[in-house]
């Protein structure tokens, strides 16, 4: 980085325009307020991109229970609420328990539950593994091994862990891979349209088998 | 048609510009834009089911299953200094990911930002030089684009150089995501965040979880071996720690016709041009701290014989190294209260080596640099009512060293030695308001005071608007400045050049229109078009009293331009992006178009899946048209082609890929900088590269 021949010959220096930063920002503010005026008022509903990210997962979290089946121990529970248990540190917030509030799974309504330990989400059809809880994932899925519950992470390689369905993001958009071991241990059944539109990244051991 | 608007456009400033104000001119080219905008978006036919940027949460919830996959939560964070939906973010952005960067077989941080629409990317055979917007002065040293590092700032302190070739401080399989944010940012960065942004984000322990081990090798005696681990352990400590070497003999022989003479091995420069380089990289996290640091060491034997040294003798090289170590906090006080700070020691060195004829043996001139400084940097997010933001913060930093020597070596003689010490610091505030369900403002502001030439005020303002889901409107002004550096400033050689501590910053005014729209089939359109004004730009020129070489705040440029992409992702993994640059700078004392600005750039890129989720081709496309060159003459047409064949894992956990860089053996290049004897550098010839990764 030594010093270049130069080429150009010099000229007077030019000074800096005083007093630009001020005339625009009057310009902008100006600008600004006729358009707001002019505009009519609507409901304030401006999302952060973590907000947003989150009630898309929310959301995916309720609309699977549609494509899955769960093993019905007793009929006569059909009128319980669907629980979705959230364990760790909540990303959601309030907002998924307004969102909840008109929804029904099943024909039942759903109830969260939030919790910090696995044993206290048992009965739950549903647990989500918040980021908080994901180092100790092998001691969770131990926890509702053999149970009828629907393992959700959202962590890189947490499916070939034993999570049951594991979001992940492609190209800007919320995605999903699912284990079909543990799902078929846990009795969960996942309907075609539900494994057409997700990543099998786990087969079911009975694929396993077959394959060469 | 939106070329024929630009062409409308350029000739309505050619005629009526004298008859209005620059600011009445600008803002017409961008009504122009708008109105265009406008007027196609209507007429095509609009996805509902696209995701708008400020949607509610019911509305999410309404979605059906497909819908759902189908909103777009693509994130950017060194837009604004926070995390925020690309669609609303006050520039316009484009991304780059890890999945990208395997598929392309990109080898280095240039060849990314080579990629990206709109970007224009050189290499003199010793560094890579970025530019954005047709602007890529030969002989700066990408001081005017921002590069950083999960945050971290990368420009050194004594050039305020980035570096992204070989040079460059991370390995490029250490890269997670690339941000590349275009238009200003000194509102909330300060200096260099003139032209652009590059933020790199680097991979978290977790998504390695495990050891990484990747070969390569290709032509040219070209070799490279990496090792990654990466974990996330059950008590929360998260660790990445990297290394890599890479090694190779570069070209055998390269031909300059400016050389071609018996003196001068007939013009080939035979064996000169071998590159080596070592990259560490480690993050160590644990609750609301982050430890990283790094060092990065690059040695390149230059083969242009540059600064008339001689020609074919083996001995020019170039040494830089750069390393820093950086401590950060970051915690959430509430749902509405975050604050982030950070405090880093960041050293930098350069070493050139530059043979000059003499007897018995040729002289060895030193060229050296060394930048050390403590940096600390302070934030605070407060967000009001859930739906708007504040961001306050302050930077410090103490420029520990920045000395430059210029020496021989035998017989011994000093000509520079020159060190200096300085700070400066800045405090701003942004606001992102959100007017309505559908319009954002966001407006920030900026003071820097700098030891050297004093106070510095940066406005930054943006409204976004989205009229219709999946439609997006930018309408975005900002103003910025870069720092004259310590070589600009303190630079000097007995007889030839003089340092000038008296310079000014150099100072931009940007004006954009962004409109981002989502299109049936899956595709999306990207386009922005821009005018800005450059003044006191930091130039060199000969003092008619003393003959010596000066750096001066000199020149004006103007430019405009329109950057058009479009894109589609299938399910399927197909991604293809299409993207058009036109360009027109113009330095406004000479009226004539500026060195290395071509006016119109084209880039195709295309991932294709081969056999569905294991093996992808990759297609990298580039087309430039001629640029002026530092010389006044011409160069050619550039037409790039690199292809990559890439397979997720082969055998268990073994990943394959095999690339060809410049396909067609173009050998055209850009225009040369005047320490250059050459009018081009020619561009390396075709090449190929395997690279093998394994996964314990």
């Amino acid at each position: 980085m030594r010093t270049p021949s130069p080429d150009h010959f010099a000229v007077g220096r030019r000074a800096v325009g005083a007093g630009r930063l001020s005339s625009w920002l009057a310009r902008w503010l100006c600008g600004l307020s006729c358009f707001v005026l002019s505009a009519q008022a609507g409901p304030l509903l401006e999302e952060t991109a973590t907000k947003l990210e989150n009630q898309v997962k929310a959301a995916f979290m309720i609309k699977f229970a549609a494509f899955i089946e769960w093993p019905e121990p007793d009929g006569s529970q059909t009128n319980a609420p669907f629980v979705i248990g959230i364990l760790g540190k909540d990303p959601f917030g309030n907002d998924f328990d307004d969102a909840v509030r008109s929804e029904r799974v099943k024909g039942r309504r759903v109830e969260l539950r939030r919790a910090s330990k696995p044993e206290e989400l048992q009965d739950c059809q549903v647990v989500f593994v918040a980021d908080s809880e994901q180092a100790h994932l092998a001691e969770i899925l131990q926890v509702y091994r053999e149970r009828p519950v629907l393992v959700i992470t959202d962590e890189p390689g947490a499916v070939q862990r034993g999570s049951m369905i594991n979001f992940f993001k492609e190209h800007g958009k919320v995605r999903f891979e699912f284990n079909l071991t543990t799902a078929e241990r846990a009795g969960l059944k996942f309907s075609a349209k539900l494994l057409q539109v997700g990543k099998i990244t786990v087969p079911p051991p009975a694929d396993e088998r077959s394959r060469p | 048609m939106l070329r024929c608007c630009s062409r409308f456009a350029y000739f309505w400033h050619r005629t009526a510009a004298p008859l209005y104000s620059t600011w009445a001119r600008n803002v017409h080219f961008l009504l122009g834009l708008a109105g265009l905008s406008t007027l196609s978006a209507v007429a095509g036919p609009v996805d509902s089911a696209v995701s708008n940027p400020v949607a509610g949460p019911s509305s999410v919830m309404a979605m059906s299953l497909d819908e759902l996959l189908d909103v777009n939560v693509d994130k950017v964070y060194g837009a604004a200094r926070y995390e925020q939906l690309v669609s609303q973010a006050p520039a316009s952005v484009s991304l780059v990911t890890r999945d990208e960067i395997q598929k392309q077989g990109y080898r280095t941080l240039a060849d990314v930002m080579r990629s990206v629409n709109g970007v224009f990317v050189t290499d003199d055979r010793n560094y890579s030089y970025v530019g954005f917007r047709g602007f890529n002065r030969p002989g700066d040293y990408n001081s005017r684009v921002l590069l950083l590092v999960d945050g971290h700032r990368m420009n050194d302190n004594v050039y305020e150089q980035g570096l992204y070739g070989t040079e460059g401080f991370l390995d490029v399989d250490v890269i997670e995501r690339v941000e590349v944010i275009r238009g200003p940012s000194s509102s909330i960065y300060g200096d260099n965040a003139f032209l652009g942004v590059v933020n790199v984000i680097t991979r978290r322990g977790r998504d390695l979880n495990g050891l990484e081990a990747t070969g390569e090798a290709g032509d040219n005696e070209t070799f490279k071996a990496g090792l990654a681990y990466g974990k996330q352990f059950t008590n929360g400590l998260e660790l990445l720690i990297t290394g890599s070497f890479y090694d190779t003999a570069g070209e055998s022989s390269i031909f300059f016709p400016e050389f071609n003479s018996p003196t001068n091995n007939n013009g080939v420069a035979k064996d000169v041009d071998a590159d080596r380089a070592g990259h560490v990289f480690s993050t160590l996290s644990y609750g609301d701290f982050t430890l990283s640091g790094g060092w990065a060491w690059r040695e390149k034997f230059v083969p242009t014989a540059s600064y008339a040294t001689l020609f074919n003798d083996g001995s020019e090289k170039t040494t830089d190294a750069r390393g820093y170590v950086d401590l950060k906090y970051d915690h959430e006080f509430s749902e509405s209260l975050r604050v982030i700070g950070r405090a880093a020691y960041d050293v930098a060195t350069y070493e050139g080596v530059y043979p000059y004829a003499g007897t018995p043996t040729p002289v060895l001139n030193m060229d050296d640099s060394d930048g050390e400084s403590f940096s600390t940097d302070w934030q605070m997010n407060w967000r009001l009512a859930e739906r708007h933001l504040l961001v306050f913060g302050a930077d410090y930093r103490e420029n520990l060293q920045l000395q430059q020597r210029n020496f021989d070596e035998n017989p011994p003689a000093l000509y520079l030695d020159d060190e200096r010490d300085g700070r400066n610091y800045g405090l701003f505030a942004q606001a992102e308001l959100s007017l309505m369900t559908n319009l954002l403002f966001n407006a920030g502001i900026r003071y820097d005071h700098y030891s050297s030439f004093g106070d510095t005020w940066n406005p930054r303002l943006g409204l976004i608007f989205a009229p219709l889901p999946g439609s997006t409107f930018k309408l975005l002004y900002g103003e910025a400045f870069r720092a004259p550096n310590a070589y600009e400033q303190y630079y000097s050689y007995p007889g030839q050049a003089k340092a000038n501590p008296d310079l000014d910053p150099e100072t931009i005014r940007t004006y954009e229109l962004v409109w981002e729209q989502e299109l049936p089939w899956d595709l999306r359109l990207r386009t922005a078009g821009y005018y800005y004004d450059i003044d006191d730009l930091v130039s060199q020129v000969i003092d008619p009293n003393d003959d010596l070489a000066v750096f001066q705040n000199f020149e004006s440029v103007n430019a405009r331009g329109l950057e058009i992409e479009l894109e589609k992702r299938a399910a399927c993994g197909f991604v293809t992006r299409l993207g058009y640059a036109l360009q027109r700078t113009e330095d406004e004392d000479s009226g004539s178009e500026l060195s290395n600005s071509p006016e119109h750039m084209v880039k195709l890129n295309l991932i294709a899946p081969l056999y569905p989720e294991k093996v992808y081709l990759g297609l990298d496309l580039q087309y430039y048209s001629p640029v002026k060159t530092v010389m006044g003459g011409e160069s050619d047409n550039v037409f790039l082609a690199h292809l990559t064949i890439f397979s997720r894992p082969l055998a268990k956990n073994l990943e394959l890929s095999a690339s060809i860089y410049n396909l067609f053996d173009e050998r055209q290049g850009f225009s040369a900088s005047n320490e250059h004897l050459q009018e081009t550098i020619p561009l390396p010839g075709r090449s190929f590269r395997v690279k093998l990764t394994w996964r314990f």
